[in-house]
């Protein structure tokens, strides 16, 4: 891990040095002598391989000879420049034969386009044309380096928050699932200890042996949820099927059923879509709304509508009831994990449902929010799932099998 | 006069032994314990099954313990030269699919640990219904 992010940083490392190419006479010792005297690196090459293995270990800039770039040598930059990464565009300045016609220099300049950042210099050069033009390219290439650097940084950054993610996600996991182990023991031996004590115990024996009980169910609540919402990443859906929104609702109000029952809700569902998620996704969001819905319910039956409309980038699903409420100022509030607007003892809960409901919605690029007048005036709980909307075969979930 | 049960039972946590001992007895079965508290002393009595020890008639095999993980147990039952066909119960508190996977694979029961005293009890019924079906072996 370390030594790759090293590597990526030493790619950046700016030679500046000016590679000239001037085989026949005696311009490249006379163009070298102009460039270090202005204060440049220049190194001379004596064959078109030379300057491309040059320009392979780094350099600033090449100035070249047009008599020396016939097709073969064109052929070779052409190939060394085009491994460039794609930050790099190496900057190649070509001395053209003085006097030429416009047309000429046209149609060299054609010959010469594989050969990707050209700019031409006329020939005969003039000691200042020359070191402008080699200073503005290899300004060029610094910046060309900056960029390099930047994107090695970023990379770098994101490998080290993707690794920081992982390890908490795996942390997460590993302390719900190991902490359910212990838990496990406090919960069975209290249960144990009721059982067979209860008739033994006076009354505030038995009220802390409650609380022990209580606690422990709570927290083994907390865990299997936590469990679920590091799941929502854990788990894949790469490929999700397409899935009726009306048989993942179904299946949520049968998980719900004694709940439902119990408070005699009236659920009314409207047309659902069918979308691109993962079913048990889908049924996960209506269970944890439908199931807040009736929770949270006010001195009326609850009457609850699951409905959907269309806004201009796709559908938005809604679970609407004539509960409670939420002040509009805890309306980001009541998605953030373990946090709640209720004690235990008034409403059932772990603080994790609607987060994971958010969880699940981001992952699909969605995003979930709640409408509510205000306490005591019902909430609607809308939901989106952006790509959940395309890019999946509308037959894959129809046809298992 | 009811039958005496050999049951082997593989598990490190003392608190799960003594759950199993009182579902077994709540279940209202009468039975001999062979406890091995890690893998490696599982696998040592293993080796004495048939031998020094009777065959069980069931075999209560703990996945997540120390030395030796209890699926190694799983399978050297499986490949017993004498006492290979003994119903055998995988019991786990982590629910992942591998681990009912390995269970039907062995032809093995999978029970996960409960959180409820009444679930965990259940244990001692499902011993008693596998020891009532015909001997194998």
């Amino acid at each position: 891990m370390e030594t790759a992010s090293e590597n990526v940083s030493s790619e950046c490392v700016y030679r500046e040095r000016v590679l000239i190419w001037a085989p026949f006479g005696r311009d490249g010792a006379l163009i070298q002598r102009e460039l270090l005297r202005a204060g440049l690196s220049a190194d001379l090459c004596s064959s078109v391989e030379e300057l491309s293995l040059a320009i392979g270990r780094g350099a600033g800039a090449a100035l070249v000879a047009d008599e020396a770039l016939g097709p073969q040598a064109v052929e070779r930059l052409s190939k060394q420049l085009a491994y460039q990464p794609p930050w790099s565009d190496f900057p190649l300045v070509v001395m053209t034969s003085g006097g030429d016609t416009t047309e000429a220099s046209r149609y060299r300049l054609r010959l010469l386009e594989p050969l990707g950042n050209i700019s031409l210099l006329e020939r005969p050069l003039r000691s200042a044309t020359l070191i402008s033009s080699i200073r503005a390219a290899l300004r060029a290439r610094r910046h060309q380096y900056q960029l390099c650097q930047h994107l090695a940084e970023r990379e770098a950054n994101e490998r080290a928050l993707l690794r920081a993610n992982r390890d908490l996600e795996q942390f997460a996991y590993s302390a719900s699932h190991d902490l359910q182990e212990p838990l496990r023991m406090v919960s069975l031996y209290s249960q144990m200890l009721k059982a067979k004590y209860s008739d033994r115990l006076d009354a505030d024996a038995r009220l802390f042996l409650n609380h022990l009980v209580t606690g422990a169910s709570r927290m083994a609540a907390l865990l299997k949820d936590l469990l679920a919402y590091v799941q929502i990443v854990k788990g894949q859906v790469d490929n999700p099927a397409a899935t009726n929104a009306n048989t993942a609702l179904s299946k949520a109000l049968g998980n719900l059923e004694s709940s439902v029952r119990e408070s005699d809700a009236h659920i009314e569902v409207r047309h659902l879509p069918t979308l691109c998620v993962d079913e048990v996704h889908l049924v996960q969001l209506f269970q944890n709304l439908v199931g807040n819905a009736i929770k949270y319910r006010g001195a009326e039956t609850p009457q609850i509508a699951v409905y959907c409309y269309q806004n201009g980038s796709g559908h938005v699903l809604c679970v609407q009831d004539n509960g409670i409420g939420i002040d509009p100022q805890y309306s980001e509030r009541v998605f953030g994990i373990f946090k709640r607007l209720h004690k235990a003892d008034q409403y059932e809960g772990t603080g994790i449902g609607l987060a994971l409901c958010q969880r699940i919605v981001e992952r699909y690029g969605g995003r979930i929010w709640v409408e509510s007048a205000g306490e005591g005036r019902g909430s609607t709980f809308c939901f989106t799932l952006g790509q959940g909307e395309r890019g999946c075969d509308p037959n894959a979930g129809r046809f298992p099998g | 006069m009811i039958q005496m049960l050999d049951v082997f039972l593989a598990e490190d946590n003392s608190g799960d032994v003594h759950l199993v001992r009182e579902a077994l007895t709540q279940a209202g079965l009468r039975y001999q314990l062979h406890l091995a508290t890690d893998g490696e002393a599982g696998l040592v009595m293993v080796g004495q099954f048939g031998l020094e020890l009777p065959c069980p008639h069931v075999a209560l095999l703990d996945l997540n313990m120390p030395r030796q993980d209890g699926s190694e147990l799983l399978k050297r039952l499986r490949e017993h030269p004498r006492c290979a066909h003994m119903p055998i119960v995988i019991l786990t508190s982590s629910d992942v699919f591998a681990n009912r996977r390995l269970a039907a694979d062995y032809d093995a029961v999978f029970f996960r640990k409960p959180l409820d005293l009444g679930e965990f009890f259940e244990i001692g019924n499902t011993v008693k219904d596998l020891c009532r079906q015909p001997e194998a072996n």
